[in-house]
């Protein structure tokens, strides 16, 4: 067969020819048997198009149900129970850190390793990083806990030269009240002096006058005459030294008032030092009216005022630091950044004689020592306030 | 389609609607909030408490509180509870104080009568 084969070559391209033929002719009829793949569906026949009208009026029912569910929706975040919190809320959500969100790195398409390795390089990073901060912190935390200590340390002292201070300045007010009372006393007992010595002038010229009109010259009416000027020489001399006398008293008065007011002004003044003192030690970095509503948050005057209460045996002092309590209270929910809710309080500390009532308090020595120092460290905030608004 | 679509918008908006409750502008009892009024009233209780004449007080702060909360005055009526709790913890009504400095720490967390509130609260739970 192979022989055959090799010897016939002709033949065998005849067959490989033949073959080829069929296939094109099996092919061709195939094609011929299946539809076309290119053949289109016949086209359906169009359907009638709608009016707009009528799409709009079948689409109307939903948008006013859309409009119902929005009006819904805001009338009811409007009346329920948490809508008057939403204030506070929207001022919390106000301090979210949006750029933490809106850093977070893209989707990466890099090969992974690399991104591994960027990523551990990074993490070693910001571990030296924190690393660092944590040591910044620790610095920080030790040098502001010597600083509480040192604050501590001199609010302490401060309150200890604060009982004898406290004690001379309410001796001085004392003494100057008490001067104000004499020299009021002095200037009215001048006053009255004057006026009893005019009306005895007034009334011995007038006799004078009535003697010389109703009796003739005569040697006895000569003599009344003559000792009823000397009655009126005496009267005057004595209207002038009283005169005079006044005059000195007046000059002493009005030193005295000068001296009075001097003394004020140099109270004012230390304890403005006092208390410049004593909110760098309880307030820190704090200036004002904040400063005030630091130091006493720190100082915790609300939290010892109760104590004082619950301790306290006079009723005078109880109901003084009942009140004061209430005073600065109201000033801890002060809005500070608002000046007409700052000038409103200070016309109720104006209108309110709680300052009066904590200097006499402190002029007294049976209040003890805590509570003396309470209402002087409360005299010290108000009066800032005043000092301030 | 639009049929389902305007149904399921009709039942969501018919439960807000009654999610509204007795708030709700139309629900017939709710009437038109005085304002200025609830501050005179609310100014005068304060001139109260500071006089330490802690019932009278108490009185006008039960009336004004829930006004400036029907208004939305979140601020007004954080301070006002506070105020009517601390009215009744002096006149001794200790545990509707204690209510009532819950309920201002819980519906005004961050305002300042709650951080108060929460003083005043730790204080009363202390052993005397």
């Amino acid at each position: 067969m192979s022989d055959q084969n090799n010897t016939t070559p002709g033949r065998v391209e005849g067959l490989l020819r033949q073959w080829g033929a069929d296939e094109a002719a099996n092919q061709a009829a195939a094609e011929l048997a299946a539809p076309p793949a290119t053949r289109k569906t016949p086209k359906r026949e169009p359907k009638p198009r709608r009016s707009p009208m009528r799409t709009f009026f079948k689409w109307v029912p939903a948008g006013l149900a859309a409009s119902l569910l929005l009006a819904a929706s805001i009338v009811f975040m409007r009346t329920s129970e948490f809508a008057p919190q939403m204030s506070y809320e929207l001022a919390h959500d106000r301090n979210v850190d949006y750029e933490a969100v809106t850093s977070q790195p893209a989707d990466k398409t890099i090969d992974p390793i690399v991104d591994l390795s960027g990523e551990l390089a990074a993490a070693i990073q910001d571990a030296a990083d924190a690393r660092k901060q944590a040591d910044a912190l620790q610095t920080e935390l030790t040098t502001v806990k010597a600083d509480k200590k040192s604050s501590d340390a001199t609010i302490k002292e401060l309150l200890t030269e604060k009982a004898g201070l406290a004690a001379k300045l309410a001796h001085k007010v004392e003494m100057d009240k008490a001067h104000e009372i004499l020299l009021a006393k002095s200037e009215q007992n001048t006053r009255d002096v004057k006026k009893k010595l005019e009306t005895k002038l007034a009334a011995a010229q007038k006799q004078l006058v009535d003697a010389l009109a109703a009796k003739p010259k005569t040697p006895d009416n000569a003599k009344e005459l003559a000792a009823l000027k000397v009655k009126l020489t005496v009267a005057v001399d004595e209207l002038k030294r009283q005169q005079a006398t006044f005059r000195l008293a007046s000059i002493e008065t009005a030193k005295a008032k000068e001296a009075l007011a001097a003394l004020k002004v140099r109270q004012n003044v230390t304890f403005d030092q006092i208390r410049r003192v004593y909110l760098a030690a309880a307030a820190p970095g704090k200036t004002g009216i904040a400063s005030l509503q630091t130091a006493m948050k720190n100082r915790r005057l609300l939290n010892r005022c109760s104590a004082l209460q619950q301790k306290s045996r006079n009723d005078a002092d109880k109901k003084l630091l009942a009140r004061a309590e209430v005073i600065l209270m109201r000033f801890g929910l002060l809005d500070v950044s608002d000046p007409s809710a700052i000038k409103a309080y200070d016309q109720l500390l104006a209108k309110s004689d709680i300052i009066a009532s904590l200097d006499a308090a402190l002029g007294q020595r049976a209040t003890d020592a805590e509570t003396q120092d309470w209402l002087f460290e409360t005299k010290l905030i108000l009066t800032g306030v005043q000092r301030i608004a | 389609m639009h049929k389902r679509i305007t149904l399921l918008l009709v039942l969501v908006a018919g439960g807000f609607l009654s999610g509204c409750g007795k708030s709700a502008p139309w629900a017939g009892q709710a009437e038109p909030v005085d304002i200025a009024q609830a501050m005179a009233d609310y100014r005068d209780a304060l001139k109260r408490i500071d006089k330490l004449e802690y019932a009278t007080a108490l009185v006008k702060l039960e009336r004004v509180s829930p006004l400036f909360d029907q208004a939305g005055d979140g601020t007004h009526a954080a301070e006002s509870l506070f105020w009517l709790g601390f009215c009744r913890e002096k006149l001794q009504y200790e545990d509707m104080a204690r209510e009532t400095y819950v309920d201002v720490i819980e519906r005004y967390p961050l305002s300042k009568p709650a951080k108060y509130a929460k003083t005043r609260l730790d204080a009363m739970n202390q052993p005397s």
